[in-house]
Formats: structure tokens, C-alpha cells, sequence
């Protein structure tokens, strides 16, 4: 009878201990907003281009007494090939808690449908959305003077890009990027973890995806390839004029392979560009096995968006 | 035999009530020391186990940071 007791006990409390740790959200509820009217509305699926993702949801701030605000989009992870903004649902109710107008923007994914479909064209959606934000917020009675941009995984490649290629043209000043885990650079001696450093051919194949262009494997390592994978490579674009930036990555990451960090680190670094890298040292990709530096992370965002994102 | 053996043993080592009653709850004592030892080792496991699967799906170490 004690056999099954004990046998019984060790699989409820592994079972309970599972779940719990499953369920278990590090950051409890300081970034979960009880949302109602009394802190927004929300206005999905706003069209701003002509393919069926170009669509976005408009998070507006209860308060509608101020001159002006800012905007903060937030860009979906994925793969560049799945998810949607309504995953961000989350935290788009607390940046527009904290006052902002947030923006879920969803852009076309490359699957079977849209097998043309490159990271390179699909940071072209966001960047042609923005003009669309700014004028259904205005609509709305919202007027905007200035913006942030984030994003996670794919979604944080894509906030890059914006950030450093894009700023000098957006309709709204860009004060900060906060992004998590999105590649900024694709060398293939970096990318180990797809094999990448051992084929050069493998590497032309996803990285000429990727930019949406041809290229060879004898262009690897070549002056042709970094102007190949240029409109990509958030990176490249880091100048002493780009924006304060919060960006995290995993040490054990092998979707965004960490070893491809160092160049967006020593680039903002080289341009003293004002940022917070915070490195996750027993974490990957999920950046789960470090609660206390997630902690730290949104506690960075938060600080910057009060520094830079205030009127 | 042993019915004999045993008999002998009792006739050479008397023991009270109150003896008998000591050992039963050192068993019982024993017992639930094991229990909680097996709980403590679910709940330990169970963490490894979801922290180890995690790991697989996007990498990180299995030990460090986080507490399991």
C-alpha cells in the first residue's frame, strides 16, 4: 500500500510541479493591465496596404486630453513566417496603459502562399504602415509627435531595421527601439547553430531568402555580400545619430544565434549610441531560465520610455 | 522452525507494550520521511523535466539562473 502511496505522491507532485513552472509568469502582474474602457479602447484589423496581412490594431489611451502623444508599435515574433499581432495583445494593453498609442502591425509571412515573401519586403510593410498609424490615430483624435518601435524575435529584426534603416524617414521622430532576441546580422561563421558555417551554399540559399536577392556561395565573406544582405543587417545601419536602444538576447540561443550579436553590440558601442544590452546567461531563446535579468529588461524599457518616449 | 526461533527470541528478549508501540512509530516516522523525500523529488524533477524540454525546443542550460 505504500508502494502506490509514494508512487502515487511522486507523480502528483512532478505533475503539479510542471505545470506550475509552466504557468509561472516572472514578471507576476506588474506588466498585466485589467483592461476596460477606463484605460482604452482598441480598434482592430485598420488596413494599410494592399496585401491581406497589411492590417494593424490601434491600442488609443482613455485620457484624450493631452496635446500630443507617442506611439509605440510593437512588431510580432514568428520566424518571419507565423504569428500575428493579436499575441502582443498583452503588452500593447500596458504601453497603452503607460499613456502611449501602441500598434500591433501584422505584415505578409512567407509561407506557400507568398513564397516571395522576404524579411526584406516585409520590413518595407512596416515601414509603409507607419504614414497609416499616424493618420487613423489623427482620426481617432489622436495626434501623434513621436514614436518608439520594439519588437521580439523576427519582430525584433524587423524593430531594428526600422529603428537604424528607416528613422531618417519616418512621418514621426523616432526616439528608442527595445527589441528582444531579433537577428541583426547574417554572417554564416555566426550561424552555426542551422550548420550554416559548414555550407556556404545552405547559407546563400536562406540569407538570399531572407534579403529577397540572389546570391552565390562564392559571395560569402566577400564586399558583395554585406551589400547584399545590407537592407537586412539592422547592424550595418548603426550610426552616432541612432536611437537609444534596450535589447536582450540568450546566451544558449540557437534560433537567434547568440554569436550573431556581437556586431549590433559593437556597433552601438563604436557609435556610442546610448543602449542597455542585457545578456541572458543560461537562457536561449525564450530567454526562460533567467528570470531575474527579464525582470531587469522591462525594467530598462520602462526607464527609457520614460527618458525618451516622454513629451 | 522459525515459529520456534521466534518464540525463543521473545522468551530471551522481553519486550513491553510501550516498546512495541516505540518501534511501531519509528516505522511510521520512517515512512513519512520517505514520503516526503519522494514529494521532494517530484517536485524537483517535475521543474528539470519542463526546464530540460524547454531547453531542447530554444536552448539554455539546464542548470544556473532560475532556481531548477
Amino acid at each position: 500500500m505504500w508502494g502506490f502511496l509514494y508512487a502515487g505522491a511522486f507523480v502528483a507532485a512532478f505533475a503539479a510541479s510542471a505545470v506550475f513552472k509552466m504557468k509561472y509568469n516572472p514578471l507576476g502582474k506588474k506588466y498585466t493591465v485589467a483592461w476596460s474602457d477606463s484605460v482604452g479602447k482598441i480598434y482592430k484589423d485598420l488596413v494599410y496596404g494592399k496585401e491581406e496581412a497589411n492590417k494593424f490594431d490601434l491600442y488609443v489611451p482613455a485620457d484624450t486630453g493631452k496635446e500630443s502623444y507617442g506611439l509605440v508599435i510593437y512588431l510580432h515574433a514568428g520566424g518571419f513566417t507565423t504569428g500575428d499581432k493579436s499575441g502582443d495583445a498583452d503588452i500593447l494593453k500596458w504601453l497603452c496603459s503607460k499613456g502611449y498609442v501602441a500598434a500591433g502591425v501584422n505584415y505578409t509571412l512567407r509561407d506557400e502562399a507568398h513564397p516571395d515573401t522576404s524579411v526584406y519586403s516585409q520590413s518595407m510593410e512596416i515601414k509603409n504602415s507607419v504614414p497609416y498609424i499616424v493618420q487613423e490615430a489623427e482620426k481617432l483624435g489622436y495626434k501623434l509627435d513621436r514614436m518608439a518601435v520594439s519588437g521580439g524575435s523576427a519582430g525584433g529584426c524587423l524593430a531594428l531595421l526600422y529603428a537604424y534603416r528607416d528613422a531618417v524617414e519616418s512621418p514621426l521622430p523616432v526616439r528608442m527601439v527595445f527589441e528582444a532576441v531579433g537577428p541583426s546580422s547574417f554572417y554564416a561563421a555566426d550561424w552555426t547553430s542551422y550548420g550554416l558555417d559548414q555550407s556556404a551554399e545552405a547559407a546563400a540559399t536562406l540569407f538570399g531568402i531572407m534579403a529577397g536577392k540572389e546570391i552565390s556561395a562564392d559571395m560569402i565573406g566577400t564586399p558583395g555580400y554585406d551589400e547584399a544582405v545590407k537592407d537586412i543587417s539592422a547592424f550595418m545601419w548603426v550610426t552616432e545619430h541612432s536611437v537609444p536602444t534596450v535589447c536582450a538576447y540568450g546566451k544558449y540561443d540557437r534560433v537567434c544565434p547568440f554569436e550573431s550579436v556581437k556586431h549590433l553590440i559593437r556597433a552601438l558601442q563604436e557609435n556610442h549610441v546610448a543602449h542597455e544590452y542585457i545578456e541572458f546567461p543560461h537562457s536561449g531563446h525564450g530567454l526562460q531560465n533567467d528570470n531575474k535579468l527579464y525582470k531587469l529588461y522591462m525594467d530598462k524599457v520602462e526607464e527609457y520610455l520614460d527618458r525618451y518616449m516622454d513629451s | 522452525m522459525f515459529g520456534t526461533g521466534l518464540g525463543r527470541y521473545a522468551q530471551n528478549n522481553p519486550r513491553s507494550g510501550k516498546e512495541r508501540m516505540e518501534e511501531k512509530m519509528t516505522l511510521i516516522q520512517k515512512r513519512i520521511i520517505t514520503l516526503a523525500i519522494v514529494i521532494l523529488a517530484g517536485i524537483v524533477l517535475g521543474r528539470l523535466a519542463v526546464r530540460a524540454v524547454l531547453n531542447l525546443l530554444v536552448g539554455g542550460s539546464m542548470f544556473g539562473g532560475n532556481f531548477l
